[in-house]
C-alpha cells in the first residue's frame, strides 16, 4: 500500500497560487503551436460537469485518438479471438473549470452500448477511465501510461456501463497489478447517444485534494476506454497518450511546457528511417521493434503502438534514462509458485527470473536497458521519430465532433453534482 | 505453495446423490446477493455434462509444460442455467403449474441419467468444489493478483478489494469452479469454510454428508485419514490431474459395479458395468490399480481380516474424519511425533457410533 498523506506544504504553494488566478494576469508563457491540448472552459458559476451539463455544448472538443493495448496475456477465448480486429478509436476530450472543480469529459465512438448485467456472468461493459498523476511538472518524469510505476504513483477513475448497479472504483497504482480501491471525490456519469452512436463519460473532481493539486497551467491526464462488445476489460483495452490540459487561470510553467510538448509539436522531430537505422543496430538485441522480431520474445517490453501512446518525451527519456520509469511486469503469478511440487511429467512454466526486466524492488527498481544517453541528440531525435511511427494506422480520418445537446441523448445517467470538498475550503484566501 | 494444505477426500463409492452437501453450501454462502445461481458445491451425475454444461471442454488449466491455457467464461443461460421457481402459491387458486422461467439447464439437469441400456445401465455421482490446487490455475490468470493462498492452510481465496471483475480466472480454471457475482461485478468461490475451519470444524458440505463420503485435514498430518487415503494407501485420485493444477480435493473413485447381464439375462463374469475409459478420463491411468486395492481390502474384510483403508472409508466418527487441529501452533507439524495430539473437533459434532463389525474385531484403530 502506498502513502498518498497529505502534501501539506505543496497544498499551501498551490493556495497562493489559488490566490493569483483572482489577481489580475496578463501574459503567461504560451504552448507551441502545434502542439494538441486540451483547452478547458472557464466557468464563474456552479459547475455540474455531467453529462447533462450544457457546458459541454461551448467547451472546446479536441479529438484525440486512443490505441489498444494488451499488457497482459489473455485467458480468455472469447477475447482472444476477437483480439487482432482491433484499431485505434476516435475519441474526443473537453474540459472545464471554476474555483474549486475541473470536470472532464471523454466522449468515443461505439457503433453499439454494452453494458454489464446483474444476470449475466459473461458480458462486458464499456467503460472509460481517467488517469492522473500524483505528481507533475518541471523534473518530474510522467509516469508509464498504463498503472503508473513505482516513483510514479496515479490516481485512476473507471466508469463502466452496468444495467442494474452503477459501476465506479476509485483506485491508486504504482505498475501493473497494483491497482488498489481507495476513496476519491471523483464524480463520473455516463450516457450513450443512440443517435450519434457515441458514449460521453464525465469526471469532475476538486482542483486539489491530499492526492493532487491540478492548479496548475497545464495538466497531463491520460485515458482508457474499454468495449464490452469485443470482451474487453482490465490490462485488454485502448489507451491514450498522456494528453494535456491547458487551464488558462493558471500561470504555465514554460519549463513543464517544454517538457511534454518536446517532439510533439506535430511535425516529425527527426528522421524516422534513419532512426530505424539505429534501432536495428542495437535495441533490436533485446525488443521486439516493428518488423524487427529477431530478440527473444518477452526479454524486454515489445513496442506494439508505443508511438500511439508514448509521449515523445517519455519514448526519448526511456533512451537516455531507462531507470526513470520502471514497469512492474504483469502476471506476477502467472507461473510455478516457488517450491510448489510440480506435477510429475509437467515441467515449470520459464522462471520469471529469466524475464525481468529490472533488479530491485519498489522504488529502487533500476531497468536492466543500458542507458543511451551518450548518443547524439539528433541520432536519439532520429530513434523517437521513427518509434512515434510504431502504431497501428487510423484508417478512417476524425469525423466531426458533435455538440452534446444538438441531439438528445438517449439515457444520461442521474446527475451528480460535486458536494463541497474540503478542498475549496482549503483555496480560499 | 502454502506452509500448509488443506484437503479432502470424497469417496465415490458412498456418494447417493443426495445434494445435502450442495443445500448445505448454498443456504451457508450462496443464497443471495448476486451468488443466486452459483453452486460452489454441486453433485454431477456421471456419465452426464455436469455443471456448468460441458465444464470439461471449455479449457483453462496448464499444458505438459506448464503454460496456463485459455479457456472459456461460461455463459449464465446455457452453461450454469438460470434459477426458476415455480407459481406454488397460484395453482390453488386454478392456474397451471409454470416454471419463473425457460429453463435451458441446470446444476442438475441431467441427474440420474447416466449411460448404458437397461439391464446394464449404470452412473455414479460426482461431487465437485473448488480443488485449492497447489497451483490454482485462476490465480496465474489474475493480472491484479487477487487471488491468494492462505499460508497456514492453502485455502484459495479472492481478494475482494483487489479484484477487478476482469473473469480471467473464470476462463482459467479448469474445473469451472470460480463464478462471476455480476451484481458486485466480483469473482466468488468456494472458501473451504475457511470460518468454519478456523474455528476447528469441517466445512458445511463435509459436516452434513448423509452418507459420511468426506474426510477433511492437513497433508501432512500423517495420523489423518486423509493423508493416509492419499499418500499413505494412494486410494484417492485428484479429478483431472492432466489439468496441471495439483488439486487438492481427492477421490476414491468408483468400484466397476455389479456385473452386466447378457441377452438372456446372465451375469457376464468379471464384467465392469461402469466402462474404465470413463473412469480413466477422469482420474487418470491409476484408477484400475485403486479398484484392485480397493477390491483386495474387500475380500480381507470378507475373510475376516482386518483393512486399515475399509475402516476409514467405513467413516466411523467425524472426529477422524475431520482433523482441523487449529490449535496446533503453526510451523511444529511435520515429524514431530511428540507434538500434543491435535485437538479434535469438538464432541457435539462426533456422533460416535461403535458399529457391530467394530466391535466383534475389536481393533478399530483411534489416531
Amino acid at each position: 500500500m502506498m502513502n498518498l498523506s497529505l502534501k501539506w506544504t505543496r497544498g499551501a504553494v498551490g493556495a497562493v497560487l489559488a490566490v493569483m488566478v483572482l489577481l489580475p494576469h496578463t501574459a503567461f508563457a504560451e504552448l507551441p503551436s502545434g502542439f494538441a491540448h486540451v483547452t478547458a472552459e472557464w466557468t464563474d458559476g456552479e459547475l455540474k460537469g455531467d453529462t447533462s451539463d450544457p457546458i459541454w455544448q461551448r467547451a472546446k472538443a479536441t479529438a484525440i485518438v486512443a490505441y489498444r493495448q494488451r499488457t497482459a496475456k489473455l485467458y480468455d477465448r472469447n477475447t482472444n479471438r476477437v483480439l487482432k480486429t482491433a484499431g485505434p478509436r476516435h475519441a474526443w476530450l473537453q474540459a472545464a473549470y471554476n474555483t474549486t472543480h475541473l470536470a472532464i469529459s471523454i466522449t468515443w465512438e461505439d457503433d453499439t452500448s454494452h453494458a454489464m448485467r446483474a444476470d449475466a456472468p459473461s458480458a462486458f461493459g464499456d467503460a472509460a477511465a481517467l488517469e492522473l498523476p500524483t505528481d507533475f511538472g518541471a523534473g518530474i518524469s510522467l509516469p508509464y501510461i498504463g498503472m503508473g510505476d513505482a516513483k510514479h504513483p496515479v490516481i485512476v477513475n473507471i466508469k463502466r456501463a452496468h444495467k442494474d448497479a452503477r459501476w465506479e472504483r476509485q483506485f491508486v497504482a504504482a505498475g501493473f497489478g497494483s491497482l488498489t480501491l481507495i476513496k476519491l471525490n471523483t464524480k463520473t456519469s455516463m450516457a450513450y447517444n443512440k443517435v450519434t452512436k457515441r458514449w460521453q463519460v464525465t469526471f469532475v473532481r476538486p482542483l486539489t485534494d491530499h492526492n493532487v493539486d491540478l492548479r496548475k497551467g497545464l495538466i497531463p491526464a491520460a485515458f482508457a476506454l474499454w468495449d464490452g462488445g469485443a470482451y474487453e476489460r482490465g490490462g485488454n483495452k485502448s489507451v491514450t497518450r498522456w494528453q494535456f490540459i491547458r487551464l488558462g487561470k493558471f500561470p504555465l510553467d514554460p519549463a513543464y511546457a517544454k517538457y511534454v510538448s518536446w517532439g510533439e509539436s506535430g511535425t516529425p522531430v527527426g528522421d524516422a528511417a534513419k532512426g530505424e537505422k539505429l534501432v536495428s543496430g542495437t535495441c533490436i538485441g533485446c525488443h521486439h521493434v516493428g518488423k524487427h522480431k529477431v530478440a527473444v520474445p518477452g526479454m524486454a517490453p515489445g513496442f506494439g503502438n508505443i508511438g500511439g501512446y508514448g509521449l515523445a518525451n517519455y519514448l526519448k527519456e526511456s533512451i537516455t534514462k531507462p531507470s526513470a520509469v520502471v514497469i512492474r511486469q504483469p502476471n506476477l503469478n502467472r507461473h510455478y509458485n516457488r517450491g510448489g511440487k510440480r506435477s510429475a511429467g509437467h515441467r515449470s512454466y520459464p522462471s520469471s527470473k529469466t524475464y525481468t526486466w529490472y533488479t530491485g524492488s519498489g522504488n529502487a527498481r533500476k531497468s536492466k536497458m543500458p542507458s543511451f544517453a551518450h548518443l547524439p541528440a539528433n541520432q536519439i531525435a532520429d530513434i523517437v521519430a521513427y518509434l512515434k511511427t510504431l502504431k497501428r494506422p487510423v484508417t478512417t480520418p476524425a469525423p466531426p465532433f458533435v455538440v452534446p445537446a444538438v441531439v438528445p441523448a438517449a439515457a444520461p445517467t442521474a446527475p451528480t453534482a460535486p458536494t463541497a470538498p474540503d478542498a475549496a475550503k482549503r483555496s480560499q484566501p | 505453495m502454502s506452509r500448509r494444505q488443506l484437503a479432502m477426500v470424497m469417496d465415490l463409492n458412498k456418494c447417493i446423490g443426495c445434494q445435502t452437501c450442495t443445500v448445505a453450501c448454498k443456504t451457508q454462502w450462496t443464497n443471495r446477493d448476486g451468488r443466486e445461481y452459483m453452486y460452489w458445491n454441486n453433485v454431477e451425475t456421471r456419465p452426464g455434462s455436469g455443471y456448468p454444461k460441458k465444464w470439461e471442454d471449455m479449457g483453462g488449466g496448464f499444458d505438459a509444460k506448464g503454460n496456463l491455457q485459455e479457456g472459456e467464461v461460461p455463459n449464465r443461460r446455457t452453461g450454469y442455467g438460470v434459477p426458476w421457481d415455480y407459481n406454488h402459491d397460484e395453482i390453488m387458486s386454478g392456474a397451471t403449474f409454470e416454471p419463473s422461467a425457460d429453463p435451458k439447464w441446470g446444476p442438475n439437469w441431467d441427474e440420474d441419467v447416466g449411460g448404458g441400456m437397461f439391464p446394464n445401465s449404470h452412473h455414479f455421482y460426482l461431487p465437485r468444489i473448488c480443488n485449492h490446487c497447489s497451483n490454482p490455475a485462476c490465480m496465474a490468470a489474475c493480472n491484479n493478483q487477487a487471488i491468494f493462498k492462505r499460508d497456514q492452510d492453502g485455502v484459495v481465496l479472492v481478494d475482494m478489494d483487489r479484484c477487478q471483475g476482469e473473469r480471467q480466472c473464470i476462463a482459467a480454471c479448469p474445473y469451472k469452479k470460480i463464478y462471476f457475482n455480476a451484481r458486485l461485478s466480483k469473482s466468488e468461490k468456494c472458501i473451504m469454510c475457511f470460518p468454519r475451519i478456523e474455528k476447528g470444524l469441517p466445512p458445511a458440505c463435509a459436516q452434513q454428508c448423509v452418507g459420511r463420503i468426506r474426510f477433511v485435514g492437513f497433508m501432512d498430518d500423517e495420523e489423518g485419514q486423509v493423508h493416509k487415503l492419499v499418500n499413505k494407501y494412494k486410494v484417492a485420485l485428484p479429478l483431472h490431474p492432466e489439468y496441471g493444477t495439483q488439486p487438492n480435493v481427492f477421490y476414491v473413485p468408483p468400484l466397476p459395479g455389479p456385473e452386466t447381464f447378457d441377452d438372456e439375462g446372465k451375469p457376464i463374469p468379471n464384467s465392469k458395468r461402469i466402462p474404465v475409459e470413463l473412469l480413466e478420463h477422469l482420474f487418470g491411468p491409476e484408477v484400475t490399480r485403486v479398484q484392485a486395492v480397493l477390491e483386495g481390502e474387500i475380500q480381507k474384510k470378507k475373510r475376516g481380516e482386518r483393512s486399515d483403508i475399509l475402516d476409514i472409508l467405513i467413516a466411523y466418527k467425524h472426529s477422524e474424519m475431520f482433523r482441523i487441529d487449529s490449535a496446533v501452533p503453526m510451523g511444529e507439524q511435520h515429524g514431530q511425533s511428540t507434538a500434543p495430539a491435535p485437538v479434535k473437533a469438538p464432541t457435539k459434532l462426533a456422533i460416535t457410533r461403535v458399529p457391530a463389525a467394530s466391535l466383534s474385531l475389536g481393533k478399530v484403530r483411534r489416531s
